[in-house]
């Protein structure tokens, strides 16, 4: 597949890492290069006497250098990417892979399936058991100070929250935390990022709180659900369903899968990545979350806008969204996905969903035809008919996508949330965006 | 906000201690179950909270809007694509604004603007490194100038200097837009710095006063005679200034009577030969008015006469090619004679004002070759006379800073001749000259390709040491090296 620029900055560790790499496309760096279907490699000649080589998975993203770089991919990998993406004719066009490179690409097919054999490796019940018991006992306790807590916010009032901006809710999320109820702590800790500032933080915060209440209280009485709802509120507080359980049992989708965005943010020390990706056949979302700790190496590289042969695993859920890598086949032809031509029908959807379950906190929709306009300082999305929803961006955002599209209608995907459309990606004129 | 949901807030801001909302205001039925259902006083509230925004989610509908289509009408032209797209792209991420600029010369001789996703980033950061050439906010093209009516800050880079603006905007806004109506319309700048200049502080009015340069004419003189009055020194000897520059002026006329009155052009006769020489007369006396208007009767100087500390102030005020004239000679010769006189250590500095001030090629020249370095009198060379002089500035270790300014600050980028790169070279190599780090972007837009060897090995060289020297010698090269190669790929 073709590579933009963009794209391969996107993969970059750092921009430092992407700056680097682009001074290393240039043929006359690389002392040899070659390109196959498979993959990419080449020697850099760096400062050593022996040149490093690098290798490029192309069927599955996944970068190999010989250099010392603790960043991944490194400045070589970026390289010789960038190369690709600026001057396809440098490359020699070579039917065969070398030796060295068709080594690795087993070995990396290997591991693929030696992962997969492992995953299915039978444990130990009563041990897990065990635990299971432990943890439970913790959340219970847990779930009920969180209870406890919010009922003394609501009753002594919120009027001083302000004052505590940026630690309103740290000692309960760190609470959360002890009592193994990693996903009520994320919660909380986004009550922190709330701008206190800014007109109706109020109406948020309150908003925060009740959905947060009522997801302890739904937890206290979690026998009394159904079954789909027990599996989203125990997702809700933080139980895992563990990943051979899912791929076992799990709802399995085998697409061709778009990645509309990526977008990466840092929770703790966490660096949490969400990848939001459209299944064409099937047409759904997926939403897969990763989670890397400081210096951990992504296994898998996902580039917006283009498209996949996998197969994902659905976590069940009330309306199922999250989902789990179960094998990708590599990069075939992009496809950019087509919404609804009318907001109103993208508002149905979201109402829809909300419908399903008024927990979620966002709800993912394609649109199409689409155009920005700013009225009174506000932006908007408008449709052909002339209705709009307003936008979360600001000037800074928003005008970066006024430019790109000219103010034309284009097509896109964005999510709804409080209210408001968040635009996550957009395509016009055949190239693909991300905000 | 609906006022179910205000009832709500307010609540939950004075706490449900205080104040109990009314419930039924979003659905009673519910709110009425959620009220028999409840534990307690706080788990009813925050259920009926959580209902209420469950149905005001649920309860979302579109807009129409009202106002008129903002998209882009006009014609995007021709746009910036493959290398110079690629380039554009990476210049504006990393804010290489160097780079930017040279891509914005680029840009400019091909006629291109840069793709309209580019021209947030690119309007930004024009805004912030400022655009004196004027080929970043070119760039923009039209896209740049239709979102600049989205931007307040960006709209000030496309503002033409619109009269009625004139009055109220800022004291650098007003001397720009003097500068260009100026240009382009002198007396109408005159006027409408006529009217204005009194009500100004002195650093302004000079400021003001100094636009005047531009399109310099004799309907400025009355003007400027008057601005000889002003209370500040500053803006005093600005006025004066100026009008030693207009040939018509009294002062540029009473500066000419009296140095034909107070030098002449004799001849000598030696055995084998005659010989002219500068003959400077004592008995000629300057106008009094040039007294008042600021020329100094005594020199302060031991061993200078008060005739020639006069007739120096005024020769730096007069027009090298008027002057010579009158003396029956021409310009070349007036000066070799000055350098003949023995009075020559006194006058030098004149000379030297005269031809940074009347822009005079032929005094610069030969001020220049005396080792008279002066980058105001260089720019008044051909650029084959520049190339010369910098070629031995680069000789001296204390000229090579302003040799390698005049080549790098050249607005067209010209190639330089390569022994003059390889020089440039050397410097670097023998860690005699550390530039800026912005020169090195700049000496690779400029080196010849025919350099790219040396460079490349010196590059390879320099990466076999670990020392910091080295380290630092590699890097350098190696930004050279990217700009002559971002070049060769604009050349493509």
């Amino acid at each position: 597949m073709q590579f933009t620029d963009e794209q391969i900055r996107q993969l970059a560790p750092d921009p430092a890492s992407a700056a680097a790499g682009k001074q290393l496309a240039n043929p006359a760096k690389w002392v040899t290069k070659c390109s196959h279907e498979l993959a990419l490699w080449g020697d850099c000649q760096g400062s050593g006497k022996v040149p490093y080589s690098t290798v490029i998975d192309l069927s599955n993203l996944g970068f190999k250098c010989t250099c010392p770089s603790r960043k991944f991919p490194c400045k070589h990998g970026l390289g010789l990417l960038f190369l690709m993406a600026g001057n396809k004719a440098a490359f020699t066009v070579s039917d065969t892979l070398a030796p060295h490179v068709e080594d690795w690409l087993s070995k990396r097919n290997a591991r693929q399936t030696a992962k997969e054999q492992t995953e299915a490796k039978p444990v130990d019940e009563k041990a897990r058991q065990k635990r299971a018991d432990q943890r439970t006992a913790k959340v219970d306790e847990g779930v009920e100070a969180l209870g406890a807590w919010l009922k003394d916010q609501v009753r002594t009032g919120l009027v001083d929250a302000q004052q505590q901006a940026y630690q309103f809710s740290s000692k309960i999320a760190a609470r959360m935390v002890d009592a193994q109820a990693p996903a009520l702590a994320s919660r909380l800790n986004a009550i922190n990022v709330l701008d206190f500032y800014r007109d109706g933080w109020q109406k948020s915060l309150l908003k925060h709180l009740a959905y947060t209440y009522m997801i302890a209280n739904a937890y206290r009485k979690i026998n009394d659900l159904p079954e789909q709802w027990q599996e989203e509120i125990r997702t809700l507080v933080g139980w895992n369903t563990s990943k051979e359980t899912l791929l076992q049992t799990g709802e399995t989708l085998e697409d061709r899968w778009t990645v509309l965005c990526v977008q990466q943010e840092n929770q703790d020390k966490l660096r949490v990545e969400k990848v939001w990706l459209w299944a064409n056949g099937a047409q759904r979302f997926g939403l897969l979350l990763n989670f890397y700790a400081p210096g951990q190496i992504a296994p898998q590289t996902f580039l917006a806008g283009t498209t996949l042969a996998a197969t994902l695993v659905y976590y069940p859920a009330v309306s199922p969204l999250r989902v789990l890598v179960k094998t990708i086949e590599g990069t075939i032809d992009t496809q950019w996905p087509v919404g609804a031509s009318s907001l109103e029908q993208v508002l149905e959807h979201c109402r829809q969903q909300l419908a399903l379950n008024p927990l979620q906190p966002q709800v993912p929709a394609l649109l199409a035809e689409v155009s920005l306009r700013k009225v009174q300082d506000r932006w908007w999305l408008v449709d052909g008919q002339g209705r709009a929803l307003p936008l979360r961006h600001f000037d800074a955002q928003a005008l970066r996508i006024l430019a790109a599209t000219l103010g034309r209608p284009f097509h896109g995907m964005a999510t709804w949330e409080d209210g408001q459309l968040s635009l996550c990606a957009y395509w016009a004129d055949n190239r693909f965006f991300t905000v | 906000m609906e006022p179910h949901l205000e009832e709500l807030v307010k609540s939950a801001i004075l706490g449900t201690e205080k104040y109990v909302p009314n419930y039924g205001l979003y659905g009673e039925t519910l709110a009425q179950k959620i009220t028999e259902t409840g534990i307690d006083r706080e788990d009813v509230f925050l259920r009926q909270c959580a209902a209420a925004f469950a149905y005001e989610a649920a309860g979302a509908v579109t807009s129409p809007l009202e106002g008129a289509n903002q998209a882009f009408t006009g014609n995007v032209g021709q746009l910036a694509n493959g290398a110079l797209e690629r380039l554009l792209e990476t210049a504006l991420r990393e804010e290489n604004r160097h780079v930017l600029a040279y891509l914005a010369f680029t840009a400019a001789q091909k006629q291109v603007s840069a793709p309209p996703y580019l021209v947030p980033d690119l309007l930004d950061q024009t805004l912030k490194y400022g655009d004196p050439s004027g080929h970043l906010t070119a760039l923009s093209g039209a896209v740049g100038q239709w979102l600049s009516q989205f931007n307040t800050r960006w709209k000030r880079l496309f503002e033409a200097a619109a009269e009625e603006d004139f009055d109220t905007a800022p004291h650098a806004a007003r001397v720009a837009q003097l500068e260009k109506l100026r240009a382009t319309d002198p007396d109408a700048a005159l006027g409408k710095l006529d009217g204005v200049i009194q009500q100004e502080a002195a650093d302004a009015r000079w400021d003001m006063l100094f636009c005047l340069r531009v399109g310099l004419n004799e309907n400025d003189l009355p003007f400027l005679e008057k601005m000889t009055k002003d209370k500040s020194k500053k803006v005093k000897e600005l006025a004066i200034n100026l009008l030693t520059l207009q040939p018509m002026s009294t002062i540029s006329q009473l500066n000419l009577a009296y140095l034909k009155a107070a030098m002449s052009i004799e001849e000598k006769r030696g055995l084998l030969s005659t010989k002219r020489q500068l003959v400077f007369s004592e008995s000629a006396v300057p106008d009094p008015l040039l007294f008042q208007l600021g020329l100094e009767k005594i020199s302060s100087e031991k061993g200078v006469d008060d005739h020639i500390h006069q007739i120096a102030q005024v020769l730096g005020q007069t027009h090298p090619d008027i002057l010579a004239a009158q003396l029956g000679t021409d310009a070349l010769t007036l000066i070799e004679l000055v350098f003949q006189s023995k009075q020559i250590k006194t006058l030098k500095p004149a000379l030297s004002k005269a031809a940074e001030q009347f822009g005079h090629p032929v005094w610069s020249k030969y001020l220049l070759a005396q080792g008279h370095n002066s980058l105001t009198m260089l720019s008044h060379l051909s650029q084959a006379d520049q190339l010369a002089i910098c070629g031995k500035w680069l000789d001296n270790p204390a000229l090579v800073g302003m040799a390698v300014a005049q080549f790098t600050n050249h607005p067209d980028y010209p190639i330089i001749p390569h022994d003059i790169a390889v020089k440039i070279i050397g410097l670097i190599k023998n860690a005699r000259t550390y530039f800026e780090a912005p020169t090195y972007t700049k000496l690779g837009f400029i080196f010849p390709d025919s350099v790219l060897p040396i460079l490349t090995q010196m590059q390879k060289a320099a990466q076999k040491n670990d020392d910091h020297p080295s380290r630092h010698l590699a890097q350098n090269v190696g930004t050279i090296l990217q700009c002559i190669q971002i070049r060769q790929q604009l050349q493509d």
